[in-house]
């Protein structure tokens, strides 16, 4: 396989990590204020994804993948709420450990990433047509 | 200068055919290939490669519209398919063009 294709390739794989970083991300800040129904559930816990190279044996050299979906398992906070359904015996319920600043800053480091891979495929493209071109 | 300059074009045109044909086509042709001249075998290799990519990406293309394929793998399929029926494409026009220019040769 041509090395220009391969560069296409691993940044695709590159592009597909992104986009579900993206999709973790989405889902974060969609249930950023997802509360529990009663004192004893606890609220939705926020989702952390790690990458992991993997040695594509067809391309022959690393690709991105993603390692595992694992969740953030800090401290829900507390927000007093006296009237709430899942309220405990003092007014206050558990919030989701969702930090919509720190999401965004993530969903923006994606779309980075995923700009750059999308760069690496548009200039191993353009270089392949030019090459061919030259036969022209 | 002369007689040399067209040695090597020749050599390379020939070397050329050669490595492409070897390339695409690894399984041997049916039974009348020994009889093809090298420009055919060429050409044939050529677009057979082609027609292979552009399958790879038209199957793509299917899933993508099903709804089942991943947009970035369809990307790299029909980008495959452009690129390689371009290259056969520039390459045949230029076998072609030196052809006629041997046939138009006053001999």
């Amino acid at each position: 396989m041509d090395e220009l294709s391969k560069s296409s390739l691993i940044a695709s794989s590159g592009m597909k990590a992104q986009a579900e970083r993206l999709r973790v991300v989405a889902e974060n800040l969609a249930n950023a204020e997802s509360l529990p129904t009663s004192p004893d559930v606890t609220p939705y816990r926020r989702k952390v994804l790690s990458f992991r190279n993997v040695l594509d044996k067809k391309i022959g050299a690393d690709v991105v993948k993603v390692n595992k979906i694992d969740v953030d398992r800090s401290e829900f906070q507390k927000k007093y709420d006296p009237k709430h359904p899942a309220a405990d015996s003092s007014g206050y319920v558990l919030v989701p450990n969702v930090n919509p600043l720190i999401e965004v800053m993530d969903m923006r480091e994606a779309q980075r990433s995923y700009e750059a891979n999308l760069n690496v495929v548009s200039v191993s493209k353009t270089l392949m047509s030019r090459t061919v071109d030259l036969l022209k | 200068m002369a007689t040399t300059s067209i040695a090597n074009a020749i050599s390379a045109y020939n070397q050329a055919s050669k490595s492409i044909s070897n390339g695409a086509s690894s399984a041997p042709d049916e039974a009348g290939a020994g009889l093809e001249s090298d420009f055919s075998a060429l050409l044939k290799a050529g677009a057979k490669t082609a027609i292979e990519a552009a399958k790879t990406g038209e199957e793509q293309s299917k899933l993508a519209i099903a709804g089942k394929a991943d947009i970035r793998d369809v990307v790299t399929a029909v980008n495959n398919a452009e690129v390689t029926l371009q290259t056969v494409v520039a390459v045949r026009d230029k076998v072609i063009s030196a052809y006629s220019d041997i046939l138009k040769m006053p001999i």
